[in-house]
């Protein structure tokens, strides 16, 4: 291959690419998450993690629309303490970022001791799902509450903390008290709370009713939040939203992201058609004189 | 993908708890061993292997066993359901050789599917089902009527050869070009375990939790090999499952 350079660094960790798997995508088995990390990805998320396991909800969990998908799981996870087991069959030099989600701070408290382990690199709070109530929305809509999980969690990890936010009108103030708190990084953007009517059936298609949009019409939202994010506090971004393509991705990255998350464009592909975009990426940064993706950061913020 | 509607044309009572579902309904080419998921609005949605698709006209042979399987037990001619699929990877059927088609229970649904197309191809096969009584026989007289051999196991010998039907691959494997095999996962581990010491090209077909059918939940995990029965299956290669680390 060429000599460009897809190596980035968040918050001190070397990743071999900036393609990370996106939490809710074939994250909750150890098997999957192997052959994700075989597929190519830089870092694996999992599945939002809960103190106790989670049945979540029962199918249709996802409608196709034609601007993208909606899915409403319901958090379903195997509980935070089956996260060892989860990570038994990564190797050494995989890079693990362990989602957390929950009800209370101490849910939160409990989710980050448990995550304490040698093989997890990254928290990503997840205080933005916007299907399950008390879990998601209501959490990051209050911004002491959030900070107060903030608080709970940087004071008993170590690990570098980063807040998954959701579209909120207030992000940016809870961005610059969150960093105030410790928080080392920003996973841009969660899904937003949608509906799918069946012209079928009349009715609606998932059986929570509501359930989160992703695809391509979120992604110039997220864009636009990494885009603002980073010309404010220029920190470690994870642009997640809509990637379908390599264009995409460079979009994110040009915004200011230091790495990208994967989710819908995995539907109905498999894992390992992450090739695809990680070979765009090194042409894209080639055909334009870029030696590592490092140096397309931000680019879309320069006079 | 959107659904498209399907109309209840009848609801035959097979035996027990085991029903034909007739729908007459529109979709894409859906081949022996392609699932497609059902949707009762509020009630569920479930994944359904057909087994026979021809003219607008589905077959679905179904095991009542919790809430919705329950509910399409009791929908009545001219009811309206919804669907959406062909999903997954289906049996490969070529139009030459010897075929074995192996299974049980309720699993049989896309083998006599492939009954049928091998038959239309004029292909020879035999089609061997285990069941544990003679109450539960299912699909021998549709086999035969198909031109094929079949033969039926039971557990208790009530009918046919008592045993299973992986007795008769034992000792009948060499006559065979391809096998397919779908049942219970006792059943498609031993069938595995055989085909792979003869060395049998075998396509095995999984059933899982489906939930969202694109391959991105993760239920429908085929435990151990990162392989998911809805994306990369449900119909398999032994050599892909032993690629994959499959180990029964």
């Amino acid at each position: 291959m060429s000599g460009v350079s897809l190596e980035i660094e968040l918050s001190g960790i070397k990743l071999r690419n900036p393609f990370i798997l996106a939490s809710g995508f074939i994250d909750d088995d150890p098997s999957l998450l192997s052959r994700a990390w075989k597929a190519g990805f830089g870092a694996l998320t999992t599945k939002s993690l809960t103190p106790k396991p989670r049945e979540g909800y029962k199918p249709p969990i996802i409608a196709f629309t034609k601007a993208g998908y909606l899915n409403a799981v319901g958090l379903s996870n195997p509980g935070v303490d089956s996260l060892p087991r989860l990570l038994s069959k990564l190797p050494r030099e995989s890079k693990v970022i362990v989602s957390i989600a929950g009800s209370t701070v101490d849910d939160f408290r409990y989710g980050a001791e448990k995550s304490n382990l040698d093989n997890v690199d990254i928290i990503e709070l997840n205080l933005s799902c916007p299907h399950v109530k008390s879990m998601g929305m209501d959490i990051i809509h209050d911004i002491s509450y959030s900070l107060d999980i903030i608080d709970a969690v940087v004071s008993t990890s170590d690990k570098p903390v980063y807040i998954k936010l959701g579209l909120t009108d207030t992000y940016l103030s809870l961005v610059s008290k969150a960093l105030d708190k410790g928080v080392s990084g920003f996973t841009i953007m969660n899904t937003i709370k949608a509906l799918a009517i069946d012209t079928a059936s009349l009715k609606p298609i998932l059986s929570n009713v509501y359930g989160g949009l992703s695809g391509p019409a979120i992604h110039p939202i997220a864009v636009r939040m990494v885009y603002e994010v980073y010309r404010e506090y220029q920190v470690p971004i994870i642009g997640v939203g809509g990637v379908m393509d390599w264009e995409d991705v460079v979009e994110f990255i040009a915004a200011g992201a230091s790495a990208v998350g994967v989710g819908s464009y995995l539907f109905l592909k498999p894992v390992e058609s992450v090739k695809d975009l990680i070979n765009d990426l090194m042409k894209f940064l080639e055909d334009n004189g870029y030696g590592n993706v490092v140096d397309l950061r931000g680019v879309a913020h320069k006079k | 993908m959107n659904y498209v509607k399907a109309y209840v044309v009848d609801n035959i009572h097979v035996y027990r708890d085991v029903y034909h579902l007739i729908l007459r309904t529109e979709i894409e080419r859906l081949l022996p061993g392609h699932f497609i998921m059902i949707w009762i609005p509020e009630v569920e949605e479930v994944p359904m292997a057909p087994s026979l698709y021809r003219d607008g006209i589905m077959r679905i042979t179904y095991k009542v066993v919790g809430e919705t399987t329950g509910y399409m037990s009791r929908l009545d001619r001219g009811e309206k359901i919804y669907i959406r699929g062909p999903l997954g990877k289906p049996y490969k059927l070529n139009g030459y050789g010897r075929y074995l088609l192996i299974g049980g229970g309720v699993g049989v649904a896309p083998l006599i599917y492939s009954a049928h197309i091998l038959s239309e191809r004029g292909v020879e096969f035999t089609y061997v089902e285990g069941v544990p009584n003679s109450n539960y026989e299912m699909f021998i007289d549709e086999a035969i009527s198909l031109g094929g051999e079949a033969l039926l196991y039971t557990e208790d010998g009530s009918k046919g050869v008592k045993g299973y039907p992986t007795e008769y691959l034992k000792t009948n494997y060499r006559y065979y070009d391809y096998i397919l095999a779908c049942g219970p996962d006792e059943f498609n581990r031993a069938v595995y375990r055989l085909c792979r010491e003869y060395g049998l090209n075998c396509q095995i077909s999984f059933e899982r939790i489906v939930k969202c059918g694109v391959g991105v939940c993760g239920s429908c995990v085929l435990e151990g090999t990162g392989l998911l029965v809805c994306l990369d299956g449900p119909v398999f290669n032994i050599s892909t499952l032993y690629e994959y680390g499959y180990s029964p």
